[in-house]
């Protein structure tokens, strides 16, 4: 690197001096003075100064300009004597000037030089500095640093992250990314020592990287707690309502079971009957509950977890009605199938749940005498599943937060059992788990159809 | 009445155990109750039941390991009772030899009918032959014709079709899982669940007249197919 620098002053400084001589040749020829003719050579060392930007360059020329005066310029030519009195002065004051003016321009040069590089390292270092703050994911961070690194340094850069085993090879060296928490991470550089100025720029990247990392790591976590809190939100506020909804059916229970066992020979026989039968029903009731509940937990848990498996519709229909029939006392079913096989990847038992869940709200929502309806049809690439019934439909105030969470219909209901208001919360998350939809409409003349949508695989 | 078997109930849940017991006491069976594994296969090998109950979710050891040690040493048969949403563990059972399964919650009388089965299935293997002629609700199949009828009317099945359904007969009432029906049918790896699934849809739209509320081939999703029990 100095080597090089070297050969390349050497050149212009010889360069200079060549140029230099042949003017002043020129205008020795033109019979110019030999005072003016020295100005050239003064000439010359000011643009050595300037294109070396080293003092001891201009020195060199300034000394060797004299030697050259001295042999063409002075008399006699072509010698190294020197006889005139104010030859001998001309060239004393010459060098003197020369080296003055040479040092000064050379100081003068470098110094503009080193202000140019510094300005140049202050707006790259701005650069790095604020390049992070557009940065919101590790990824990013990583590949804006190493595309940093590339256009200000012109060497080739790699982030590792954690604390991998590196070991600097020939030609690559290696620096640390700090944080306050110690090192996150390495960058290997590779294709050549870094000077000076790559270093600091690497330094800075470094640095700069390091607390972007840092940041984006706060927000992460600031953000999982966040997630964390709601979570537990949601699951205290399930907590209640179950712990709400478990009371009645259990004290229904308990209440019936103890009047058993403890007056059995005091009841008739009907009562006994009607008793157990209470226990059963109540019983049933509290099954589909916990069911209810066990999705709801998965829901919530790890974005729900699916067992997807190639399902015709027809089977996860029949399952559904199976489950709900004794719902619908005399009230009959109606399903209509197409005639074409329809099937999709989906979680079988999750689907059914789905089913179930609009099934149970028809019965719950809908008049005794009323009738129900799924129908099962292809809609563009998906089977869409349509539960219909003739009840009241949904009142306005809560159609538009139907879906969410905990939101129940608080009139009407004969027996005060308003259920989770987990129905329709834990249908949405499930069909949406599937890239499906989920959606409302009025049924004509009255009640409501709930429709939604499984995309089937694209096999084209 | 009298001449029933005795049933070997592993099961660590003592409500459980107990209305099971008195139900199958109430049947005239013998009722052994074993609390853990240990003891059901305690219980097992001295008492060599005719018949077992066995939960998966044992205390001390998994139910599917108890199910392999009783394999080895007995053909008795063994339904598992697991709980809701284990599919998987259920088609292990299967596969590892259980004889069938029933979810919990259940009811009694779905337990009873099980238990049946099982008995039916375990004297035919060494009773005589079918009937030529297996009629059921409005289906009919004429094994020497190989005619399948739906109300006295013929329906016409591929050859496939009508052995899956001489497969699902024969095995009425316990579950076929769906690897079970592709090994049986199209040979070791020849489907995959998959088309079983189809073609099942579409022999159920041949036999049934509403396929919502099937009267023949029941769904068991996620494991496979039942052929219904008329008893």
């Amino acid at each position: 690197m100095k080597k090089k620098v070297m050969i390349r002053n050497m050149g212009k400084t010889l360069g200079v001096l060549a140029v230099a001589t042949v003017l002043a040749l020129l205008m020795d020829f033109l019979k110019v003075g030999n005072e003016s003719v020295i100005m050239v050579f003064l000439l010359g060392v000011l643009f050595t100064a300037v294109l070396t930007s080293s003092r001891g360059w201009a020195i060199f020329v300034a000394v060797l300009s004299v030697m050259l005066f001295n042999f063409f310029f002075t008399i006699p030519l072509y010698t190294f004597l020197v006889y005139k009195p104010s030859d001998f002065t001309l060239l004393v004051f010459y060098l003197v000037t020369a080296i003055v003016a040479g040092t000064i321009t050379s100081r003068l040069q470098s110094e503009i030089e080193l202000s140019e590089r510094n300005e140049h390292t202050a707006v790259t270092l701005y650069k790095v500095s604020s390049a992070f703050l557009a940065e919101s994911d590790e990824q990013g961070i990583i590949s804006s640093g190493e595309k940093l690194l590339a256009e200000n340094t012109g060497l080739k850069a790699k982030v590792f992250l954690g604390n991998p085993e590196l070991k600097a090879e020939e030609g690559t060296v290696l620096y640390d990314i700090g944080s306050t928490s110690g090192r996150i991470g390495r960058v290997l550089v590779s294709g050549g020592r870094p000077d000076e100025l790559q270093d600091l720029i690497i330094r800075a990247v470094c640095s700069q990287m390091g607390t972007a990392l840092e940041r984006e790591k706060l927000v992460t976590e600031r953000e999982e707690i966040r997630l964390a809190m709601e979570k537990e939100r949601q699951r205290s506020m399930l907590l209640r309502s179950i712990g709400h909804d478990l009371r009645s059916p259990l004290t229904a229970l308990s209440g019936a079971g103890s009047l058993l066992s403890d007056n059995y020979d005091r009841l008739t026989d009907a009562e006994r009957q009607k008793l157990a039968k209470d226990v059963s029903e109540e019983s049933v009731w509290l099954t589909d509950l916990v069911e209810n509940i066990m999705n709801m937990t998965r829901i919530n848990e790890s974005h729900l977890l699916l067992n997807k498996e190639y399902e015709v519709i027809d089977d996860v229909v029949a399952e559904a009605v199976k489950h709900t029939e004794r719902l619908f006392q005399g009230r009959s079913i109606q399903v209509d199938l197409p005639d074409e096989v329809l099937a999709a990847e989906m979680d079988g038992k999750l689907i059914a749940q789905v089913i179930v869940n609009l099934l149970e709200n028809a019965a719950r929502h809908a008049p005794a005498d009323s009738s129900i309806r799924i129908q099962v049809r292809k809609e563009n690439q998906s089977i869409a599943v349509s539960v219909m019934d003739s009840g009241t439909g949904v009142p306005n105030e809560i159609r538009g937060r139907l879906f969410q969470k905990y939101v129940t219909q608080d009139t009407g209901i004969a027996d005060g059992r308003k259920g989770l208001g987990l129905g329709l919360a834990i249908c949405r998350a499930i069909v949406e788990a599937h890239g499906g939809t989920i959606s409302y409409d009025d049924n004509v003349p009255k009640g409501s159809v709930f429709t939604f949508t499984i995309p089937m695989e694209d096999n084209a | 009445m009298s001449e029933k078997g005795c049933i070997l109930v592993i099961e660590d849940d003592k409500y459980i155990s107990h209305f099971i017991d008195i139900s199958l006491t109430k049947e005239g069976y013998k009722v052994l109750i074993g609390e853990t594994a240990d003891e059901g296969m305690f219980l097992f090998t001295s008492y060599k039941p005719d018949l077992v109950l066995l939960d998966l979710g044992l205390p001390d050891k998994d139910g599917i390991l108890l199910l392999r040690e009783m394999r080895k040493v007995s053909e008795a048969p063994i339904l598992i009772v697991s709980a809701r949403g284990q599919e998987k563990e259920k088609i292990n059972a299967l596969d590892l030899g259980a004889n069938d399964y029933i979810t919990k919650p259940f009811h009694m009388g779905e337990l009873m009918a099980r238990i049946r089965v099982a008995e039916r299935m375990q004297e035919k293997t060494a009773g005589p032959a079918e009937n030529s002629v297996f009629r059921q609700d409005y289906l009919e199949v004429d094994y020497e014709k190989h005619r399948v009828s739906i109300d006295g009317e013929e329906v016409h099945l591929t050859p496939t079709e009508y052995r899956t359904l001489l497969l699902l007969i024969a095995n009425r009432g316990k579950v076929l899982t769906h690897q079970f029906i592709i090994d049986k049918i199209w040979g070791v790896g020849g489907g995959d669940s998959k088309s079983v699934r189809v073609f099942m849809a579409n022999l159920r739209r041949k036999i049934e007249k509403d396929t919502a509320h099937p009267r023949f081939i029941l769904t068991e999703v996620g494991v496979g197919y039942r052929f219904a029990d008329s008893e």
